[in-house]
């Protein structure tokens, strides 16, 4: 019976767009951080993670912004390090709203979120002063 | 006098030298051992120590033609694309443009970034090891020559010297201020930001890019102005038509922006018109400069001949430096052309040069290697 239930609960989860992490960063083609393509989808994600104390880095970036496709590889090197912080990924061609809301003004900007609120953010691909600043959030 | 200390010593003044370092740590490491250290393990960064024929300094299409060509000759090639170097990403100038319709091959056009992924997967397909990181210091007094960065030290018999130009900025009240705050070099990267969308927008140029880039910009402001100090543009027939019949576009003649103002982010210039003299007010939300670039050659530390506009001197007809077996290619040694194309040229001119130069130095040294 539980095992038919938590089925459901999956189709049911799938049906309104509660993406696992795994669906959405398959189509990013790496594990760790996850790619928002609906406003919908994004707002679902960004109130679950509200109430829990998790960090949360956004990486808001345009899709030829050279410096953008430069951090790549450090941002997923930092998802896959640091596993207890929640990374999204956020083109601001997709959802112009979202980085409004947010205001990002040059790409690459990281936004790192704690309880819904913005806790630090980083502008330009600065590796170094983004890690420093994950780790210490991340607590 | 104990003598290994002081020859040590030396040595890893030396060392410090090349690290840019001032700590003295190192030092410090050194006196505490007794025995015979090893370089590498007396120093707080353990610098990884590599060999080749040729280094190649850059990432664009100077430096992975070089690249292409060395590799096919067998030169195991080490490249470093630079980590952000002069804060241009890996691939150069070509990455802060979108589309490029004037390099042979592409009669569809492509994507700036899209060909110096190309040019990456070529020079890597033939087995050039590329490095993500930034040259900091190069020693070309002797040979051979001595590169490094932040983790590396490269030992080259002959380097190529393609690291292009940095986009040059204005400066003028507010510039400093309002810098990624409205102010940008790159309209391509941060022209799709949201403070832009459906403002007016303005760029500052003559040239092809400044076309491209105002035209760009029309698809996400409501309007944006080429602000220029000439009454003509330099940019090619098709550019500037193209720009002149965009409705978005309206171009300010003979004029320089003299003041940037705003809250927290631009809200407007002060444009004067350099033949009236008059001052008047622009109301933008976004300034992007495509004024050109400058040379990159700072990290050369004066070791290369430089003319008076800091590109590197080569020799008329080759990519031929001031340091015998140093060959430069692509926009750091070329003032007049600065296209991608001629850029692949001169860099397929550097592995050439490079490559004979080997020959005549291991004929030399009566020794192959």
């Amino acid at each position: 019976m539980g095992a038919v239930l938590s089925y459901m609960g999956s189709i049911l989860s799938y049906l309104f767009g509660a993406s696992t992490a795994g669906e959405d960063s398959a189509v990013d083609g790496q594990p760790g951080v996850t790619a928002f393509h609906s406003s919908a989808r994004w707002q679902l994600h960004f109130n679950s993670i509200k109430n829990t104390t998790q960090l949360m880095v956004i990486d808001f970036a345009a899709s030829w912004c050279g410096p953008c496709k430069a951090m790549e590889p450090a941002v997923h090197a930092m998802a896959a390090k640091f596993t207890d912080v929640e990374f999204a990924k956020i083109d601001v061609d997709e959802l112009p709203d979202v980085a409004q809301e947010f205001g990002v003004q040059a790409m690459p900007t990281f936004v790192l979120v704690k309880k819904g609120n913005e806790v630090d953010r980083i502008v330009g691909a600065k590796k170094e002063e983004l890690q420093r600043k994950i780790e210490k959030h991340r607590r | 006098m104990n003598r290994t200390p002081v020859s040590l010593k030396s040595l890893l003044f030396k060392f410090r030298n090349f690290l840019g370092l001032a700590t003295t740590s190192i030092a410090a490491a050194s006196f505490s051992t007794t025995a015979t250290p090893k370089l590498t393990t007396a120093t707080s960064t353990a610098m990884e120590e590599l060999k080749t024929r040729v280094c190649i300094i850059g990432s664009g299409p100077a430096a992975h033609t070089a690249a292409i060509y060395a590799s096919r000759a067998e030169l195991k090639p080490i490249l470093f694309e630079g980590w952000m170097a002069n804060d241009i990403a890996p691939g150069g100038q070509l990455t802060t443009t979108t589309d490029v319709e004037n390099f042979p091959g592409f009669p569809e056009g492509i994507m700036g970034g899209e060909l110096t992924e190309k040019f990456r997967a070529q020079s890597a397909r033939f087995g050039t090891q590329i490095f993500t990181e930034t040259v900091t210091k190069v020693d070309f007094s002797r040979t051979p020559f001595e590169i490094v960065t932040d983790s590396k030290r490269v030992v080259a018999d002959s380097v190529v010297v393609a690291t292009g130009a940095v986009a040059k900025k204005l400066n003028f009240v507010g510039s400093e201020k309002f810098w990624n705050k409205g102010i940008s070099a790159c309209a391509v990267c941060d022209g799709a930001a949201p403070i832009f969308r459906e403002k007016a927008l303005a760029v500052i140029g003559g040239g092809d890019s400044a076309m491209e880039e105002a035209n760009f910009l029309t698809k996400y402001g409501s309007k944006v102005y080429i602000i220029h100090r000439r009454d003509t543009f330099r940019a090619s027939k098709i550019m500037q038509s193209r720009a002149l019949s965009n409705p978005k576009i309206e171009v300010i003649w003979d004029s320089a922006v003299e003041e940037a103002y705003g809250e927290r982010v631009l809200g407007g210039l002060k444009v004067k018109n350099m033949v009236t003299g008059e001052v008047s007010d622009l109301k933008v939300n976004g300034l992007f400069f495509a004024i050109g670039h400058e040379p990159a050659t700072r990290f050369l530390d004066g070791q290369l001949e430089l003319d008076s506009d800091g590109y590197v001197v080569t020799k008329p007809g080759t990519t031929k430096t001031s340091v015998r077996g140093v060959f430069a290619a692509g926009d750091v040694q070329d003032k007049k052309y600065r296209q991608a194309i001629t850029a692949a040229g001169t860099g397929c001119m550097a592995a050439l040069d490079a490559e004979h130069y080997l020959q005549e130095i291991g004929a030399q040294e009566g020794k192959s290697d």
